[in-house]
């Protein structure tokens, strides 16, 4: 049985489906990672420096914001906190994959989530919702570690690359915004929620978290909102679970 | 590379890299009755919407209604590029507009 566990023709078409399913998004990773390399070399940094962050920290938002507070003497304390701040999001986001890594090795799960990132946190959630819609009674309807490495990979390579390429041609580009695709990440998200939808169909949670996330946005720093959303959708769903509204053997759980 | 830069990147790096792991590793760990599966199962529903709504209130209108755009294309089509290409499309427009 050893054999199946490295079947390498399966597991590098598992990788590189999850690394096709990223390419659509890969255009709006890359136009952000432009714009921060420009942004980077603007602020003064080392080409060193924008390399280490960009393959150690790799995530967009917080990088931006780091090379905004990128001024000397370093504010570290206040650069960490805000990297925190604004991550904070990845908390939720990964609990929203853990039933997919649940039945993975831990030894292998934990050294791939330091390449997750939104691109491949959405490309595995509709590939997982995919699965389930059409592999019925399927043995294996979780996504591979495989797929979403390849995902992860190709977000992590684009990001790497089109950041350090902004550090080089920054005065030459215009304007991202201009030509839309800094909203393909959104426009990918929307798309994944009307996929959600069709297999939760349950108002309430979705209520709930639209709208104590838009109030916690107005009243929390960073992504924190994301969090509460989060939590009260969830909370909602459990405390109101229509199947276990008579006094049955279930404790309430949250 | 300066050790404060050095410093500064290598505590970001690990504030990320901690937020990547505990979510995965908390959901994992808890004891999961029918009813707190059924409550988890709504954990990417709630994650995703309070992504995308929250910031669509402070962006102004263009982004609301090319975000509109792209929802009911999702419900039609059904077809990632589709929406995508329609919610690039009417960004670029309604930014020209408004």
């Amino acid at each position: 049985m050893r054999w199946v566990a490295f079947n390498m023709s399966t597991d590098f078409k598992e990788f590189k489906k999850g690394a096709k399913r990223t390419l659509p998004i890969a255009f709006s990773t890359a136009i952000f990672g432009l714009s921060v390399g420009v942004r980077a070399q603007a602020a003064g940094l080392t080409l060193t420096e924008l390399s280490f962050m960009s393959c150690l920290v790799f995530a967009s938002s917080s990088q931006a914001i780091a090379i905004e507070l990128w001024k000397l003497p370093l504010p570290i304390f206040s650069i960490i906190l805000t990297t925190l701040f604004v991550n904070i999001r990845y908390i939720p986001m990964g609990g929203a994959l853990a039933h997919i890594f649940n039945e993975l090795p831990k030894k292998k799960v934990f050294p791939s989530l330091f390449i997750m990132s939104n691109s491949s946190w959405v490309v595995t959630l509709e590939q997982e919702q995919f699965n389930q819609l059409t592999a019925q009674g399927h043995s294996q309807p979780h996504v591979s570690l495989s797929f979403f490495l390849g995902s992860a990979m190709t977000a992590y390579l684009n990001w790497c690359l089109s950041s350090i390429l902004g550090y080089f041609v920054g005065p030459l580009i215009p304007h991202p915004e201009r030509f839309g695709l800094d909203f393909t990440m959104t426009s990918t998200f929307i798309y994944i929620i009307v996929g959600t939808w069709r297999v939760n169909r349950r108002l309430a949670p979705w209520f709930t978290a639209a709208a104590s996330s838009v109030v916690a946005a107005r009243l929390l720093p960073g992504t924190l909102y994301i969090v509460v959303g989060a939590l009260a959708g969830c909370a909602i769903a459990g405390i109101f679970d229509p199947t276990t509204t008579k006094a049955g053997g279930s404790k309430p759980c949250i | 590379m300066h050790l404060d830069a050095f410093l500064t990147i290598m505590g970001m790096s690990l504030a990320t890299y901690a937020t990547r792991v505990l979510g995965v590793w908390v959901i994992s760990r808890l004891k999961e009755s029918e009813r707190l599966k059924r409550s988890i199962a709504y954990l990417p529903g709630s994650v995703l919407i309070s992504i995308v709504l929250p910031p669509l209130f402070h962006k102004g209108a263009s982004e609301a209604l090319a975000a509109t755009v792209t929802l009911i294309s999702a419900i039609i089509f059904k077809n990632l590029i589709i929406s995508m290409l329609l919610g690039m499309a009417s960004i670029i427009l309604f930014r020209g507009l408004f």
